[in-house]
């Protein structure tokens, strides 16, 4: 079956209304490849969180898998607790909105509206969750081994297990010819220990976070992957080689990506490669605070990227 | 954070030498060259300045430029026009507020640039002897001429290259210590 990915719909803009720190935030010009800065709690996984939440929402019952049942809808999700107002997350894509009230929860999604009783909230958190499975979300501290499976079995459905082995080859060692899951535990086929199977465990987190990766770029084919803080267990000298991977897997998806950092050589990296491979495609955006505390976005296209770099100016936010 | 726009590289560098001066160290990212005085006026060169600044990253700017003639640019060129252009700009901008404005040149004649203001500062007798010099060649050109008063200070003061005591640097270092509220 031939399925054309060039016309998958991107997220492009996005407003982001009384979600946890999030006031009265917007951003334009997210492009395939976005790097997210800026320092601690300047709000970049609510931000990562806030996309994801508006990308999987077409529909009323997507929004509640997977922010209303798997956030719990807890009253500090709210900007101001007191008061209450109402969570909107809009897009190009979609509109979200939430607002809970004395004795019922109302959800507007995409211009269709439900009103609950709040006494219905543990009904709807048992609902099961409806799987959004070409979007994807990877946390900033290590993936469990079913998550791990749950990906890996996309990259088997979409035959690309041989790009993944032969970029960790290339990329990692070249001894490490193979990952598979074996009885339920992931491994690696190793030639300078035994020619043997080798569970992954024995090896550090960063091959653990390089196999994730691409196997949720992969698993997001057509859709869009989010990584929070992408420099987690990887060792600084192999950001050059994620990038060129993360650019030519997303190209060969179509995946959109959405990365979070704190680390000045990640986004040295992320310069230097994209700038090497001509992938224009990109933005780097840092979330910074206002006099007033609140969150802004300062967004690079490539060419100002370029330029700031080149100025070296600091981008991860002051 | 501040942030000082001058026009090139030999600014940019014969500026962090003032702050060094001043006792300001590692500034080299608060600069921003905008490549020629042109850039200055296109509006489209302060895309990110404005965000940065709407979001409370950059509190202060220092405008640099060069006054040039306005013999050369009716416009731009001469201290009295790039004055008063750069700070209609600046308005337009909406960037009064936070900043300031100086113009690099020979206090004597208002015109000029960077080396001209260097050159300012040397004594007569070693003014007459470039002047000659200048006169004598055929380096009529800005960047050559410039090149030229900049190649001959290297080699007469190998040492001690610029006197950051002269009062013609004053007007420079007063703006530098306001900047960087010294």
């Amino acid at each position: 079956m031939h399925v054309n990915l060039a016309f998958e719909p991107k997220l492009i803009e996005i407003t982001i209304s009384n979600f946890k720190a999030f006031y009265d935030f917007k951003i334009e010009g997210l492009t395939q490849i976005n790097l997210i800065s800026g320092k601690n709690n300047a709000g970049k996984t609510t931000f990562l969180e806030s996309c994801y939440i508006n990308l999987v929402s077409n529909d009323i019952e997507h929004y509640i898998s997977h922010f209303i049942k798997l956030r719990n809808l807890e009253f500090s999700e709210f900007r101001n607790s007191n008061n209450l107002d109402k969570i909107s997350i809009n897009s190009n894509l979609n509109k979200t909105d939430v607002k809970v009230d004395n004795d019922s929860i109302i959800i507007k999604v995409n211009g269709i509206s439900k009103t609950y009783p709040r006494y219905e909230m543990p009904k709807l958190m048992a609902n099961g969750t409806v799987d959004k499975s070409n979007i994807n979300f990877i946390p900033a501290f290590p993936i469990n081994d079913d998550s791990l499976s749950f990906l890996f079995s996309k990259i088997q459905i979409a035959r690309k297990k041989d790009l993944l082995n032969k970029s960790l080859a290339e990329n990692f060692d070249e001894n490490i010819v193979e990952f598979d899951i074996i009885l339920g535990t992931p491994k690696l086929f190793v030639l300078n220990r035994g020619e043997t199977w080798v569970p992954l465990s024995e090896f550090g987190e960063g091959i653990k976070r390089f196999i994730t990766i691409i196997c949720a770029i992969w698993a997001s084919q057509g859709g869009a992957c989010f990584i929070d803080e992408i420099e987690d267990g990887i060792h600084y000298l192999h950001y050059k080689n994620l990038w060129k991977i993360i650019f030519n897997t997303a190209h060969k998806a179509n995946c959109q990506i959405f990365a979070s950092t704190h680390s000045k050589e990640m986004i040295e990296s992320y310069y230097k490669e994209a700038k090497s491979l001509d992938m224009k495609d990109i933005s780097f955006i840092t979330l910074v605070r206002d006099k007033e505390n609140n969150i802004k976005a300062i967004t690079y296209d490539f060419d100002w990227f370029s330029h700031e770099m080149s100025q070296n100016h600091e981008v991860r936010g002051w | 954070m501040v942030r000082i726009l001058c026009e090139g590289k030999t600014d940019k560098k014969f500026i962090l030498g003032l702050l060094s001066h001043l006792g300001i160290e590692d500034k080299p990212g608060d600069f921003e060259i905008m490549g020629c005085k042109n850039n200055f006026f296109d509006i489209q060169k302060y895309k990110i300045i404005i965000q940065l600044v709407n979001s409370d990253q950059l509190k202060k700017l220092l405008f640099v430029l060069d006054a040039d003639y306005e013999s050369k640019d009716s416009r731009y060129g001469g201290y009295d026009n790039c004055y008063t252009e750069i700070n209609k700009l600046i308005t337009v901008l909406g960037l009064a507020d936070i900043s300031d404005v100086i113009i690099i040149r020979d206090y004597k004649t208002n015109t000029g640039y960077l080396e001209s203001l260097i050159f300012s500062t040397l004594s007569e007798q070693q003014k007459e002897c470039i002047k000659n010099f200048l006169d004598c060649s055929n380096f009529i050109s800005k960047d050559n001429h410039k090149s030229i008063i900049n190649q001959i200070y290297k080699m007469g003061y190998p040492n001690d290259p610029y006197n950051y005591e002269h009062p013609n640097f004053k007007e420079l270092k007063d703006k530098l210590k306001k900047l960087y509220n010294l």
